[in-house]
């Protein structure tokens, strides 16, 4: 039996890197948020989720967690999505209130706005779509 | 089977490769682009030698041999010399005064390296195919090496367009590295084959510097 270090530095090596195999992809601001949701998903049966983290360029003077890589990591998604058509159907992005929640809101509003194509949530908790879809 | 295609923004040309009882034929073709294809086994060929044997006779050798001194500074200078009645090139090592020493023999990389920057230098507005480019260079020197062949590739002077294939996720990080401040000069070709069926699928510009960098599967 592994110990819970080992657990958890395997399933943050299957969590990246990935090919779309699930229909929804929750794409978390950290290791440890990533780790949590791996392990309520599997707790409760959830098989539906992909679990995804963007990587933080450290040589870029980025501060914080990888909400500041939230753009970045959309973007490249969108090559992943070209690979894989059809597959991915919703895209939750999980990331901390930190000082303050609208602040924070806002940042990666913005992020996902200059990236395009996506869209964009005016609040936590809606579901949107992208540009010409529908939700069904 | 067509090729489309469009050459300094002139309207698309139209190339048809067609099995004909001579053999393989291709019409259509207008405007000629001079190409080098390097396959993935890399020999020193006369063709190397023959490059670069044309830059010395115009005095334009200098800045390439700058070039492979600056990347593997244990190369003090590149001569032409005959070996068993064919011309090769040499390199004067550091550390071995004594002799010259065939570059092929002194390291397949710095060989490469050198092939590969002679080619881009001597053929200007054209095209130079790289086959698996990462093989034999030492991955800590690749950012500075793609960084070399792009700056020379663009070079008013030679404006040559590169296209280099790579199995290596390494290969590909360090041409994000190399392009990070000008994305535009990239573009990712990834070939896939489903059922049988071959198809291409291009990544461009900061989209694909963006795969690059948050470790998406590009190749």
């Amino acid at each position: 039996m592994r110990d819970k270090a080992g657990i958890r530095s395997q399933v943050i090596e299957t969590i990246k890197r990935f090919n779309l195999e699930a229909p929804y992809l929750l794409v978390c601001e950290g290791k440890a948020d990533a780790w949590f949701f791996h392990r309520l998903f599997e707790v409760r049966k959830i098989e539906s989720f992909d679990i995804d983290i963007p990587l933080i360029q450290k040589d870029e003077g980025r501060t914080g967690a990888g909400s500041s890589c939230f753009g970045e990591y959309l973007r490249g998604l969108r090559t992943e999505i070209q690979l894989n058509p059809g597959i991915l159907k919703a895209i939750i992005i999980e990331s901390d209130n930190e000082a303050d929640p609208q602040v924070s809101l806002e940042d990666i509003r913005k992020q996902i706005m200059d990236v395009g194509d996506y869209g964009v949530p005016e609040e936590p908790y809606k579901l949107v779509c992208c540009p010409g879809n529908t939700i069904t | 089977m067509e090729f489309k295609y469009r050459i300094g923004g002139k309207e698309i040309q139209t190339a048809k490769a067609e099995l004909t009882e001579k053999g393989l034929s291709l019409g259509g073709v207008k405007d000629v682009v001079p190409g080098v294809f390097f396959g993935s086994v890399f020999p020193h060929g006369p063709n190397t030698v023959k490059r670069f044997s044309d830059l010395v006779k115009v005095n334009k050798e200098p800045s390439a041999v700058k070039a492979i001194q600056e990347e593997f500074p244990q190369v003090l200078g590149i001569s032409v010399a005959e070996n068993l009645g064919t011309p090769a090139l040499f390199a004067t090592i550091s550390g071995v005064p004594e002799a010259k020493i065939q570059l092929d023999l002194v390291s397949h990389g710095i060989s490469k390296f050198f092939g590969i920057l002679l080619a881009i230098i001597a053929t200007p507005k054209g095209v130079l195919l790289v086959d698996e480019i990462g093989s034999g260079l030492h991955y800590s020197q690749l950012v500075s090496i793609w960084r070399r062949f792009i700056n020379t590739a663009k070079e008013s002077e030679n404006r040559v367009q590169l296209f280099a294939s790579t199995h290596s996720f390494e290969c590909i990080k360090a041409l994000g590295e190399a392009v990070a401040e000008t994305p535009n000069d990239l573009r990712i070709l990834h070939f896939k084959r489903d059922n049988g069926e071959s198809s291409v699928v291009k990544f461009a510009g900061e989209d694909a510097l963006c795969a690059i960098k948050q470790g998406f599967e590009v190749r």
